[in-house]
Formats: structure tokens, C-alpha cells, sequence
């Protein structure tokens, strides 16, 4: 085809411009895996979310039971609790199930349910039980009948385990949540296992902002390359103009070079994409890793993303070319930028007072109607905000600083910055975004951190395993009396086990906690500052782990708990906790050591979604910095036969250096610090806003730090990247060459 | 141009009829204004008596057109001198300029030092005139521009030739 | 055949009492296997004024390059007052360059996001003048080069002569003892040309300033005090001193 011919010579030939379409190719590419890679993920968690749910059992058909005791399965049903376990600080979803030998119930991953005393486990978990002693996991469960496949698994990682059991064996089940499981604390009779696809909006809110801040950056990268070796682009395209093309023609062979390019962009980028599924399926969200079949996007919508892209760039390529009206003479010099308007700092301000605004009414009246919404704005006003006033504030500083210079580099850079305030800016203008959405982030996830533990509370030993157990009904004497023999006689077995040094039986309080004597309280090594004849000990069974003493006059009647030291090692601890739940005790609540606690709490949905918004922004720096130094090269080659010139007179090559480093450094500067401020600001806007001012955020923690750190050395790191660029363009061959 | 070292020179290349002295001449120069046969026979005459050249192997008293002309020492100095002292640069130089670089060729000596010579003697000129123009009145400076761009043409000529100095060089061989 | 010496063939300016400001002597430089300089000896006296002319590609900027200390040659020796050029590293030739040496070339020399006192300033800045005094001696030079008008313009907005002009008050603003311009009217019509050279050479000469130019257009030439023609790398003509 003629378009396609004449497109190649005018716009193809050349290192320069070869450059110049590999580097808008490759910006694509990387877009477009982002963009896949993000809707993989999208997609994924809410299937995944199917998969993972039903151990749940209320989502599909199933009733509550009242009275476990006097249920029992049919063929169309069966009973099921859903419990909690803990192996080493992990936790392990067990689900119990009574069946009738012809049950006709499916379980999903297993098929039909396990017989009584045989179980079928994820392979992570099988892994797990493979790896240790019996005695320590293995036989909490009894005889192995088979796996649990990916259609009964939220991933990889994923530890699940279905026992098949009988009624009177079937233990009572947890209250809680075990990452997005939530765990209802009852017996259910399932006549068909189901899990609940649901949105989650916590992830689709990080969606959106991971998508702004990744694809934002690529975005601005694409632009930067685009703009490279525009200037020998146009001279052609005069050239044209001048032996007869028609604007239309011109537009047109734009529009076929960016079609092209980005086509080519685009299938890269799904291949890209393709190859990165195995390293995004390592990435931990929230329920663990993905199956990678959970990544991969229908083809539908990787056929919609790359015709989309290639569309969008076409039409825009062809429309800014239009729009140019490259005449038959082009443009010989270079065209100074229109000086930024001070309108810039609207969109900001704006902004801030649609925040502070919605905030404040919050705070003061209650929430009015649509305050999330409004804030939702408040926040994307200020983000467009501080793009669109980089170039004004820029423009304004560089105007006093070129006034205040007095070195050679300062006034050569500011004077450049002044006139092109916003091609200055739109070098770090990645950087600026990905530093306002992870100051943005990372304060407002400090007030989803738990409270930190107070003064007065203390710790057992991490070793040592705490269980609560359910009260008997207690106004059946009879069963008081044997359940006081059978905890007594439990805990006698358990204290033989192997690595267990001491158990102490704590008994119940009228107001709450348990209560220890003396004796107990110091073998099991519970502090008695006072000296105590007994000590009463409160705690919270499914918060921190962290129990209050004070003393306390006479044990009570019945058991509460069963504190058992052991001597440390990770089986002795197991093995312990395997005696516990094979005991006949009846367990309140997971029976957990100090460490389950610890790890649990390093497991909170904040600190997986923290990961993941660190990696998003660590790429968006990434990218950022690239673009960074792409400008700062292209800005260096604008003027190489100036500053060839300079150094010619002696003008030594670190002056160049220092003028790169001012030109990359100064609209930086400029916006990093309001950056950091209206991003932290910003998410307490937004938390307290929507919380009426419940909630507030803390002191932002080390890893935010360390992002802002990584991100500076990056920007650091692309503008030395440019000085061989310095040193080698401004030789005196650039001089030779106009 | 001066007809008399022209034809001097050319004989410089060796002795020569003067029939075939006069058609070397129109080859090279006579393009315009060939030489006329009575002008050929004064020349050599003047030539002659000034010592220059000598007639060889003649049967005496016998036409001038029967006679070979052979160059003297004292004329191969007289051509060498002409062609090596640059001349002052006027507008009707060229024609002169090019009969000495043909001769030179002709001769095989240096035509390249030649121009040079003459390059010099013009960009002397050039300075003069420039200096002239240093504050004077804005007469004086175009009169000064007028001859300036002459000389300038001039120069423009010399240093084409010499350029092709090598080209013309296999022409004159031939 | 025997040669008439009418005029001398060495480049080398006859004796006039004083030692030469820059002197050259055998430089040779090959890039690859083009030989841009094949043994080239020059004198440059202070406040001398020389044209080096000669055909396109026949090593003029080159040699200009090697006289400035830019390039370094394969062969021979330039030395400078008492300093051997060729013996400094490029941090000497640097220091030297900025110290002594002012430079005007063909066109795009100007910073073109800095006004045009501002790139007078530069090399004033570089040689460690504070901005203010800087800006004061930069005023100046403009004046005396008839710009007064145009200091706070942008290159873009300046005629070629003009920014010409401003690129002759930057080089000359350090006071320096000698200028190399490569080309100064290249890009200029007559008058201009003119108008640049002329201001040129007068402030040269008020300061005592040398200057080597290089050139292809003989009017440009004949306001230097002599001229030297480069063919091939090698002097042809010397040209008269004085």
C-alpha cells in the first residue's frame, strides 16, 4: 500500500526516529501488559472469590443448626463446621463434615464427602504434613483419602483440609475470618456447598488508584518518546507538504505510524503480559497467590484492550497532527512555550476545598449525603490539580531562581525551565504522581493498623498455647461436675505429651478471664507481682493474645482455659497443639500461641494490600524514572551544539552535569514536598471524612519512607544515566552537525 | 593579453614551425580572436631581435614560414618571470591569467603556484581596499565595495582553476 | 626548471622583534585514514589578525581546532606564551581556553532559552565573575557592539547579525588574547557580514586581542592582516606578514 511505503520513508528512517517509534512501541508494550496484568488480577480475585468462600457453608444451600447434638445427615445432606487451625503461625481452614455413606452432597474440590476418620488436603497442605512428624499435624486429621483440587482452593498456597467425621465427634466451629473467609461460629446442613462471587470494593477502589498510578506514568512515558525526534519529524512532514501532500495526507501518515507502531506496541505488550503471569502469580494479595489461570484475561478483552489502544493512538496521532498545521515551511525555530497561566493552580485549589470542605461538614454535622463520592472527586481534582499547576509553580520558582543564580549551571538551567516550564515538568510529572498516591496510600492505610497493645498488658511466653473453652451450660449440675473430671483428665494426657513442660488449668471468673493459683500462675509463667494466692487473668482470646493480670481472691467453679508451656521447638509446640484438638475438650475459639497472634497481625488485609501498592508504585517510579531520564536526554540533545559549543570555550563537562541535575532537580523540589503533604493530607481527608472522624491516621510507617528513599535514588539514578549522555553529545562533533 | 610572451612561451614546449606555432595559439586562446599570420611573423621578429629566440636549421634567405623558431635561455627566463609575477588586479586580468596558466601546464611548471601568487597579490589588493573603506564617507566605501566584488570575481576564478588544476592539466597533455 | 623565489612559501611570519603569541609547528592529524593536517607550521603575533581560507574539507576548522587546544594533534607542537599547549591534559586546555581564548562561530552558538545579556555572561560566570558584575561588563560589551536595544531578547528574536554580534561581545568579554572563529559570516548576507566584521576586528584590535577566523568568502578574509590558505591539509600560501 502507497500510505503504508510513504509512511516508512517519512517517518522510519534514521537512528533517531527508529528510536523514537521503539521507544513509543515499548511504552505501549508496558502499558498494555500493566493494564492486562491489572484486569487479570480484577478478574481473578472475584472468581477466586467464588472458589474460596465456601468453606463459609452459608452461602449455598444450607441451613443453621441450633441443636448439632440432634441433627443428622441425610443422603441429600450433610452437617458441616468450618474451623480454624494454626501450624506454625499458619492457618489452616478445616472443614468438618457428617455424611451418610451415599451421600449425594458434592464438595467442592473433593467430589463426594470424605468418609468418617479420612480427610483430603489442599497440596499445599499435604506438603506441609509430609514435611513434619505425625504426631505434630498429620493425625489431627486421620487417614489421608485424597486432594483437594484447584476448583475447592483460592490458590496455590492455599491450606484447606475436609475431615469426614461423625456427629458426636463434630467439634465446634470458630467465629471469624480467615483472610476473606469469614467463619460464622455454627453447624450448618449443606445440601450443596456454594461459593459467593462478590465484588470486593476494597480491591476494586486499589484497582483504580494502582491503575492511576501505574498506567498514569506510562501515559506521561509515551508522551515524553513521542515527542523525541519531533523536530526531524516535522521538518519532514513540511517537506512533504512542500512537494504537495495535502494536510489530510500528513495527518493520515501520522496516524499510519502511530497505528502501526502501537499495534506493534500492543502485541508486545500481550505477550508481555503473557510471560509476566508467572512472576504477578508470586504477588500475595490479600487470600495469598493466584492460580495463574486466574490471571490470564479472556482473549475477548485482550482483542478489546489492544484494539482499543491501537484506535486511541491512531486517532490522537492524527488529530494532533491536524491540529499542528504543519505548513509547507515548517516551524525553523524552536517555538518557546506559551507562559503557564496561573488558571493552573485552580484544578488544585479546587480540590483541597472540595476535601476540606467534605471533610469539615463531616466532622461537624454528620455526613451529607454522598460525601464518599464527593471526596472520591475532591481526591482526583487534586490529582489532575497537581499535574496541571507542576507547570505554574515550576514556571514561578525557576522565574526567581534564574533572577538569584549566580553559577553558570543555575543560570543556564532556570533560564530553560522558565521557558519551558511545562516540558521541564512533564519529565518528573511521573514521579510527582507516584509520590502524591504513596504518601496518599500509605497514611491512609496506617489507620487500618491495629491498635497498638496497651501499657499494662504482657505476653505469655510465645511458646505457649492458650485454649478457651466453651462453658457448659450451667444450670446442669451434672455436666459442671464431669466436664471439671474430663478437662482435668485432658490436661493430664496433654502434660505427658512430649515436649510439653507445664499446663495450668485456669478456672472461670464471675466477671471475666480465668482465674490461676498461685502455683499454676508461676509454673506456667504468668507474672503475680503481688504475691497473690491467686491471680485473675483477662485477655483478649481473639485479639493480640496480650492477657491483663491482677489478683484475685478464690478460683472458680467450672474451667475456662488451658494454658500449656512447652519447651520451644516449633513440634514440640505442634504437638501439643495436635494433642489439644485431639483431645475431647470443647475449644471456644483456635487454640493459639503468642506467635499465631504476632504472624496473624503481620497478615492483615492492610499489609497484603501495602505490598501490593508498594509494588504498584515502585513500577510506576520505575517508569517514571525512565521517562525522567528520557527527557533529560532529549533535552540535552536539543541544545547539543550550544553546549558543545560552551565546552569548547572551556567550559568544563561537570557544568553540563549540574545543569542537568538543576533542570531535573527543580521542578522536583518544587513539587515533592507539597506532594508528600497533600497526599498525607488527602487520606486524612478521606478517612476521617468518611469515618465522621472515628478514624485518623498515624505516624506513616518505615516502608513508606524507604518507597519515598527507593524513588529519589531512582530519579537520582536516571539522571546519572544521562551524563554519558552529557559528555558524549557535547563533544566537538555536535559542534560540526547544526 | 600579452600576445608576445603568450607565443614565447609556447614555444618554450619546443621549436616549432611558425604555421604550427599559430594554430597551438588559436587552440588555447584563439577562440574569440584568432591570430592573424602577419601578427605571428612581427611577433617572432620582435622576439627575435630582443634575443629570445633563435631561428634553427633555416635555409637562408629563405621565407619566414619556411624557418623553425627555437626558444633561448634569456627567453625561457623572460616566460618564467612573466608567468611567476603576479599582476595587478584589474578587470580585463582574466584572459592574462589564463595564458599563463596554459603555459605553465604547457611547460609543466608549477600552474598551482602561479594562482597562488596572483591569489595573494589579490587578497593584498582586498585588504587595501577594505582599509580604505574603515571610517570614509559612504562614496567612498561603494567605490571601494565595486572594486572589492571585481577582485572578489577574480578570486572566485583562481581558485576554481586552481581547483581544477589537475583536470586541465590531462587536457593540455593531450 | 629552475623556481623563481619571489615570495616566500613559509607560513611562518618573518622576524618582527617579538616572540609569537601562538606558534605551531609540524602538527599533523589523521582521523582514520583521512589526513585532515599533514605538517602545517604557523605563527600567530599578538594582536595579529590572520584569515585561514581555503576549499571545504581541507582541515581549516581542523586546524583551528588543533590552535585552540580542542583537538589534539598526532604530531607537532603548539605552544602558547610559555605554555605547551599540546603537553596539557583537557582540564589545562579547558582552564586555558576559558582563561585566554575567546571563540565565535557560524550561528546556533547562543544558549536559546537565555536573553541575550545572559549568554554574554557565561563564560564571564564560568571564569568566576560574580553575576551582577557579570551582568554589568555584559551591558557593556552589548553597547559597544551597538545592541543595547536587543540585551533582554531572546536569541530567537534577534536578526543573524545581531545574535552574531552578541556571540563576538560573549567572546570578548573575558578579555581575551586571542579569538578563534570558525566561519564568523557564514550564515550572513553581505551586510551583515560586514557589519559583523567590522565589529569585530575593531574591538579586536582596540583590545590588542589576535585572531585566527576561518573562512571561504575572500571579502571576510581581506580584514584579517593576512591570510593563509589551507589545501589538503598543508599551507599553500603564507601570504605576506603585515
Amino acid at each position: 500500500m502507497r500510505l503504508f511505503t510513504l509512511t516508512r520513508l517519512v517517518t522510519a528512517e534514521g537512528r533517531r526516529a527508529s528510536g523514537r517509534l521503539i521507544g513509543m512501541a515499548g511504552g505501549i508494550a508496558v502499558g498494555v501488559a500493566l493494564l492486562l496484568l491489572l484486569l487479570g488480577g480484577y478478574d481473578g480475585v472475584t472468581s477466586r472469590s467464588e472458589r474460596l468462600s465456601w468453606p463459609s457453608l452459608s452461602h449455598g444451600e444450607s441451613t443453621e443448626l441450633r441443636d448439632p447434638a440432634a441433627a443428622a445427615p441425610t443422603d441429600e445432606s450433610v452437617l458441616a463446621a468450618t474451623n480454624l487451625e494454626h501450624f506454625d503461625g499458619q492457618e489452616i481452614i478445616r472443614v468438618d463434615i457428617v455424611a451418610t455413606p451415599d451421600s449425594t452432597v458434592v464438595v467442592p474440590g473433593v467430589g463426594r464427602p470424605p468418609a468418617a476418620g479420612t480427610y483430603h488436603a489442599s497440596p499445599a497442605l499435604i506438603a506441609l504434613i509430609e514435611a513434619n512428624p505425625t504426631d505434630t499435624l498429620g493425625s489431627r486429621y486421620g487417614t489421608r483419602a485424597g486432594v483437594i483440587d484447584t476448583a475447592g482452593l483460592a490458590g496455590p498456597d492455599s491450606l484447606v483440609v475436609v475431615t469426614g467425621t461423625t456427629t458426636e465427634n463434630l467439634r465446634g466451629p470458630s467465629v471469624g475470618m480467615v483472610g476473606s473467609v469469614f467463619l460464622s461460629g455454627n453447624v450448618w446442613s449443606v445440601t450443596e456447598f456454594r461459593g459467593v462471587s462478590y465484588p470486593n470494593s476494597n480491591y476494586r477502589a486499589l484497582t483504580i488508584i494502582g491503575a492511576i498510578a501505574i498506567l498514569l506514568p506510562v501515559l506521561i512515558l509515551v508522551g515524553i518518546v513521542t515527542r523525541l525526534g519531533a523536530a526531524t519529524r516535522a521538518e519532514r512532514f513540511a517537506a512533504l507538504r512542500l512537494i504537495g501532500a495535502t494536510p489530510r495526507r500528513v495527518a493520515a501518515i501520522a496516524a499510519t505510524e502511530a497505528g502501526v507502531t502501537s499495534l506493534v506496541g500492543a502485541l508486545t505488550g500481550v505477550a508481555l503480559a503473557w510471560l509476566l503471569i508467572p512472576v504477578a502469580a508470586l504477588v500475595e494479595m490479600e487470600d495469598g497467590r493466584f492460580f495463574r489461570a486466574d490471571l490470564t484475561v479472556p482473549p475477548s478483552t485482550v482483542l478489546i484492550v489492544v484494539a482499543g489502544v491501537v484506535a486511541g493512538c491512531t486517532a490522537v496521532a492524527g488529530w494532533r497532527t491536524s491540529r499542528a498545521r504543519i505548513g509547507p515551511l515548517g516551524g525553523s525555530r524552536e517555538r518557546t512555550e506559551r507562559r503557564p497561566s496561573a488558571l493552573g493552580v485552580v484544578p488544585l485549589i479546587a480540590g483541597v476545598v472540595v476535601l476540606l470542605g467534605a471533610t469539615t461538614a463531616a466532622l461537624r454535622h454528620g455526613p451529607l449525603p454522598r460525601t464518599d463520592q464527593v471526596l472520591i472527586a475532591g481526591f482526583l481534582l487534586l490529582l489532575v490539580g497537581l499535574i496541571a499547576a507542576g507547570p505554574v509553580l515550576t514556571y514561578w520558582i525557576s522565574r526567581v531562581a534564574a533572577r538569584r543564580a549566580h553559577r553558570t549551571a543555575g543560570v543556564i538551567a532556570m533560564n530553560r525551565i522558565q521557558q519551558h516550564p511545562r516540558a521541564t515538568f512533564r519529565a518528573v510529572s511521573g514521579l510527582v504522581a507516584a509520590v502524591f498516591l504513596v504518601s496518599f496510600f500509605s497514611a491512609g492505610i496506617t489507620t487500618l493498623a491495629e491498635e497498638p497493645p496497651t501499657e499494662d498488658s504482657e505476653y505469655l511466653s510465645s511458646s505457649t498455647l492458650v485454649a478457651w473453652f466453651s462453658p457448659p451450660p450451667p444450670d446442669d449440675a451434672n455436666a459442671v461436675a464431669s466436664n471439671i473430671t474430663a478437662v482435668a483428665a485432658a490436661a493430664a494426657r496433654i502434660a505427658r505429651t512430649d515436649g510439653v513442660t507445664a499446663t495450668a488449668i485456669g478456672s472461670s471468673h464471675p466477671e471475666t478471664g480465668a482465674v490461676f493459683t498461685a502455683a499454676d500462675a508461676a509454673r506456667v509463667g504468668l507474672s503475680n507481682h503481688d504475691s497473690a494466692s491467686h491471680i485473675q487473668v483477662t485477655g483478649s482470646a481473639f485479639g493480640d493474645g496480650s492477657l491483663v493480670t491482677r489478683p484475685a481472691t478464690a478460683p472458680g467453679t467450672t474451667p475456662r482455659t488451658l494454658l500449656v508451656a512447652t519447651d520451644g521447638t516449633t513440634h514440640s509446640v505442634e504437638r501439643a497443639r495436635t494433642a489439644i484438638l485431639g483431645s475431647e475438650l470443647r475449644l471456644q475459639s483456635p487454640t493459639m500461641t503468642q506467635a499465631d497472634h504476632e504472624s496473624a497481625r503481620s497478615r492483615t488485609w492492610a499489609d497484603r494490600y501495602a505490598n501490593l501498592g508498594h509494588l504498584a508504585v515502585l513500577v510506576a517510579t520505575l517508569i517514571s524514572a525512565v521517562s525522567l531520564a528520557v527527557s533529560s536526554i532529549a533535552a540535552i540533545l536539543d541544545r547539543k551544539r550550544v553546549l558543545g559549543l560552551l565546552r569548547l570555550m572551556g567550559m568544563p563537562v561537570s557544568t553540563v552535569r549540574r545543569v542537568i541535575v538543576a533542570e531535573a532537580a527543580l521542578p522536583l523540589a518544587t513539587v515533592f514536598a507539597l506532594c508528600v503533604g497533600l497526599g498525607i493530607l488527602t487520606a486524612w481527608f478521606i478517612v476521617a471524612g468518611l469515618t465522621e472522624g472515628r478514624r485518623t491516621i498515624n505516624w506513616l510507617p518505615p516502608s513508606y519512607y524507604l518507597i519515598l528513599a527507593t524513588s529519589l535514588v531512582l530519579a537520582a539514578t536516571a539522571v546519572l544515566a544521562t551524563f554519558r549522555t552529557a559528555r558524549t553529545s557535547t563533544t566537538i562533533e555536535a559542534t560540526r552537525i547544526g | 593579453m600579452d600576445n608576445t610572451t603568450t607565443l614565447l612561451g609556447l614555444l618554450g614546449t619546443g621549436a616549432s614551425y611558425g604555421y604550427d606555432l599559430k594554430s597551438r595559439y588559436d587552440r588555447w586562446f584563439g577562440l574569440k580572436k584568432p591570430l592573424a599570420f602577419g601578427q605571428v611573423y612581427t611577433t617572432l621578429t620582435r622576439l627575435m631581435r630582443n634575443g629570445w629566440i633563435v631561428a634553427i636549421g633555416a635555409e637562408a634567405g629563405a621565407g619566414p614560414e619556411r624557418k623553425r623558431y627555437g626558444i633561448t635561455p634569456a627567453g625561457r627566463a623572460r616566460v618564467l618571470e612573466w608567468i611567476f609575477t603576479p599582476e595587478v588586479p584589474s578587470e580585463t586580468l582574466q584572459s592574462d591569467l589564463f595564458a599563463k596558466t596554459i603555459i605553465a601546464l604547457l611547460l609543466g611548471d608549477d600552474a598551482g603556484r602561479l594562482l597562488d601568487l596572483q591569489r595573494s597579490r589579490h587578497m593584498a589588493r582586498m585588504r587595501e581596499l577594505t582599509n580604505e573603506k574603515r571610517g570614509a564617507g559612504l562614496a567612498v566605501v561603494l567605490a571601494c565595495d565595486h572594486a572589492l566584488f571585481h577582485i572578489e570575481a577574480d578570486l572566485r576564478w583562481i581558485d576554481l582553476t586552481a581547483a581544477r588544476l589537475s583536470q586541465l592539466q590531462a587536457e593540455v597533455k593531450k | 626548471m629552475n623556481k623563481v623565489e619571489t615570495i616566500s612559501m613559509s607560513a611562518r611570519a618573518p622576524e618582527n622583534g617579538s616572540a609569537p603569541l601562538l606558534s605551531a609547528r609540524g602538527l599533523r592529524l589523521a582521523f582514520g585514514l583521512t589526513e585532515a593536517l599533514r605538517g602545517i607550521d604557523l605563527d600567530c603575533h599578538a594582536g595579529e589578525i590572520i584569515a585561514v581560507t581555503g576549499p571545504s574539507g581541507s582541515g581549516k576548522s581542523t586546524l583551528l581546532h588543533v590552535l585552540a587546544g580542542v583537538l589534539v594533534p598526532d604530531e607537532g607542537t603548539v605552544d602558547y606564551d610559555t605554555v605547551r599547549l599540546t603537553d596539557l591534559d583537557e582540564a589545562g586546555r579547558s582552564r586555558l581556553r576559558l582563561d585566554k581564548f575567546g571563540f565565535v562561530f557560524q550561528y546556533g552558538q547562543l544558549l536559546p532559552d537565555l536573553n541575550a545579556v545572559d549568554n554574554v555572561t557565561i563564560p564571564l560566570l564560568l571564569a568566576g565573575v560574580k553575576r551582577r558584575e557579570a551582568r554589568r561588563r555584559a551591558d557593556a560589551w552589548l553597547d559597544r557592539l551597538g545592541l543595547g536595544e536587543c540585551s533582554r531578547k531572546l536569541p530567537g528574536q534577534l536578526s543573524g547579525g545581531q545574535a552574531q554580534r552578541v556571540a563576538i561581545a560573549r567572546a570578548l568579554a573575558t578579555k581575551p588574547t586571542l579569538l578563534f572563529t570558525d566561519e564568523p559570516t557564514g550564515s550572513l548576507d553581505s551586510l551583515a557580514a560586514e557589519t559583523v566584521m567590522l565589529a569585530l576586528t575593531e574591538a579586536a584590535r582596540d583590545a590588542n586581542t589576535a585572531v585566527i577566523l576561518t573562512t571561504h568568502d575572500p571579502r571576510t578574509a581581506a580584514y584579517a592582516d593576512r591570510e593563509v590558505v589551507v589545501r589538503d591539509g598543508q599551507i599553500t600560501i603564507g601570504g605576506a606578514y603585515g
